[in-house]
């Protein structure tokens, strides 16, 4: 199991790393593309269309991540205020509904992007990209995003169960 | 079934999964499986689901959020604020509350080179506070303006708030951005005088001190490194975009390249820097995309139940004014502000508001400018906003929660006075607008 965790550690540094270049490679283009239009008037019409696609790149490559280091915003008014033994087990129902959540996008999305593999089906744009392509990033991260709720679940269900053990012996 | 019984089922929905502590984004996405599956069909309707995350992120007018997190990530990591803040503080002369103005002026500063109220509060308190409490000043005029201030990041443009806004309301991105500048200054003029006004009424507040004279071209040598640089930044960013040259996604980029270029100035090539700032970056987008992801379908879903067009027709038919209504809507906003963080706010109300705001003719850019002072409130309404706990990490010791609330309060009160002038003189928002 603990191989397992080190290896999806592992993908997920890999997947923010891609993201990170990413982001750096959409400041440098629009920029560029900025300066070929005013200077040497030539656009470059790529640009906003392949950079569109990379918002949706970034935004699931680095979810799994996030989840990691929860960093994805919750409403903690009810959460840090509970006992130790009620917040494992919110943790718990958060992260079955995450998992949910995950499954439904990694399992339809791979469904959608079969289907407009299949189709041979483009953006209806100059640069005809394959919609397939673009879409295919939703089921990859979902899927590295329903491991990293998997594991933060089992964490979740052992933190209840050493904290449901310190109350007994309490009692007794 | 009634639609107000569909909107109050996904709304009670919706807050539950909130107070359970899902992940935001997380919510609105299982709402959206759940009602997609109900109102679309089943399966068909998952496969829509999936094809309106990608139209939700994979859109032009989001382009600028990453860019202007950036910017700001890089500016607050650069160590350039502290020196802008120390060359405002050799103009500023002997004035009632200098170090609180130097506050206000600095936040305002930091302003147009930040998107996030959270980075210029933190700026503002790590610099600011111990420089504070050596001068003797009380908890209010320590703790207030910062709070105050630090806000302003997402009323004066680069603001990233302001490009999720307008996206999500589909208004022009470069509209937004400019009208909210004149409602964004007004509210530091009001900072401003409030805090010459209290520390002249009650001078104990902050104990005035006398400073060391400045040679003048010390002043202009400082200006010139320090002041001046930003000010091509902001050019880059607010001058493009109005003149018509840039894009807003343009003039975020180049202005993040400037940012870099910067930082390269000030510091040299500074990989610990830069990696830093890309992967705070990446937090702070990857948060807010996430919740985008949902955007589309949760609108559409509101559609779909006639929620939005049985509330647009409880507002036109009802038998008030105009203005009342939009008090009353922001009144709501400001109550869903003490409790919630400012995206999620406007993922869940803008939907059932654009169409409430088209069908009484409100100008959608001028309603727009008022909900982002109110969500500029809500990182600072208590009890719970994410600029307050930013104070605690960098206020005194020995300050408490209750400190912060009490302080912030009469920053809330300005904001809510330039909420009212907004509403009064609409042309406060619209002038900039219509002159691009």
């Amino acid at each position: 199991m603990r191989k397992l965790f080190a290896i999806l550690d592992r993908v997920m540094n890999a997947m923010i790393f891609l993201a990170g270049l990413i982001l750096v490679f959409i400041m440098l283009s629009v920029c560029m593309d900025v300066i070929m239009r005013y200077f040497i008037n030539r656009p470059q019409i790529w640009v906003t269309e392949v950079i569109e696609c990379l918002l949706l790149y970034i935004t699931f490559l680095g979810s799994a991540w996030l989840l990691r280091e929860e960093g994805h915003i919750s409403v903690d008014v009810l959460v840090n205020r509970v006992g130790p033994k009620t917040g494992a087990l919110l943790g718990i129902i958060s992260s079955v509904i995450g998992l949910f959540v995950s499954f439904i996008l990694a399992w339809y999305g791979f469904r959608l992007t079969w289907d407009f593999f299949q189709r041979n089906i483009y953006t209806p744009t100059a640069m005809e990209i394959p919609v397939s392509a673009i879409i295919v990033i939703i089921p990859v991260g979902s899927l590295v995003l329903f491991l990293q709720f998997a594991r933060r679940t089992i964490t979740f269900v052992a933190g209840f169960f050493i904290e449901a053990g310190k109350s007994d012996r309490g009692k007794v | 079934m009634e639609w107000w019984v569909t909107l109050l089922v996904i709304f009670t929905g919706l807050m539950l999964l909130f107070l359970m502590g899902v992940p935001v984004a997380f919510c609105f996405l299982f709402i959206n499986i759940l009602g997609v599956y109900f109102f679309w069909g089943g399966e068909a309707g998952l496969s829509q689901l999936i094809r309106s995350v990608y139209r939700s992120v994979a859109t032009f007018a989001l382009l600028p959020v990453p860019l202007f997190v950036m910017m700001g990530e890089i500016m607050f990591r650069s160590g350039i604020a502290p020196k802008m803040m120390d060359t405002i503080d050799k103009w500023l002369g002997r004035i009632p509350g200098r170090l609180s103005l130097l506050a206000v002026a600095g936040g305002t500063l930091f302003a147009t080179l930040s998107g996030s109220a959270m980075a210029g509060c933190a700026m503002l308190g790590s610099v600011l506070v111990p420089e504070m409490r050596k001068r003797g000043y009380s908890k209010s005029m320590t703790l207030g303006p910062i709070l105050g201030s630090g806000g302003l990041a997402i009323m004066i443009p680069p603001s990233a708030l302001g490009v999720l806004l307008a996206s999500l309301s589909q208004i022009s991105v470069g509209g937004m951005l400019v009208a909210i500048i004149f409602p964004g200054m007004v509210m530091a003029v009001l900072y401003g005088a409030y805090v010459i006004l209290r520390c002249w009424l009650q001078p104990h507040l902050a104990p005035s001190y006398d400073i060391a004279p400045v040679p003048f071209t010390e002043k202009i040598i400082m200006t010139c490194k320090y002041v001046l640089p930003l000010g091509s930044i902001i050019f880059l960013v607010v001058g493009l975009m109005f003149l018509g040259i840039a894009t807003p996604t343009e003039s975020a980029a180049l202005g993040a390249l400037g940012c870099f270029v910067l930082l390269f100035i000030y510091k040299g090539w500074d990989w610990p820097v830069m990696v830093q700032s890309v992967s705070s970056s990446l937090r702070i987008t990857v948060m807010m995309f996430m919740i985008m992801t949902g955007a589309m379908t949760f609108s559409q879903i509101l559609a779909f139940s006639g929620a939005s067009a049985g509330l647009v027709q409880l507002a036109v038919g009802a038998d008030l004014p105009t203005m009342i209504i939009l008090i009353f809507m922001q009144v709501i906003l400001i109550l869903m502000g003490t409790f919630m963080e400012p995206l999620t706010i406007m993922m869940v109300t803008l939907p059932i508001y654009m169409p409430v705001v088209q069908s009484l003719g409100f100008d959608p850019i001028w309603f727009g400018t008022i909900m982002l002072i109110n969500m500029e409130m809500a990182t600072t309404t208590p009890p719970f906003g994410l600029v307050l706990f930013v104070m605690k990490g960098v206020a005194p010791p020995d300050t408490t929660m209750s400190d912060i609330y009490k302080a912030g309060l009469p920053f809330l009160l300005c904001d809510a006075v330039a909420m009212g002038l907004v509403m009064a003189f609409p042309w406060l928002a619209l002038y900039l607008p219509s002159q691009m």
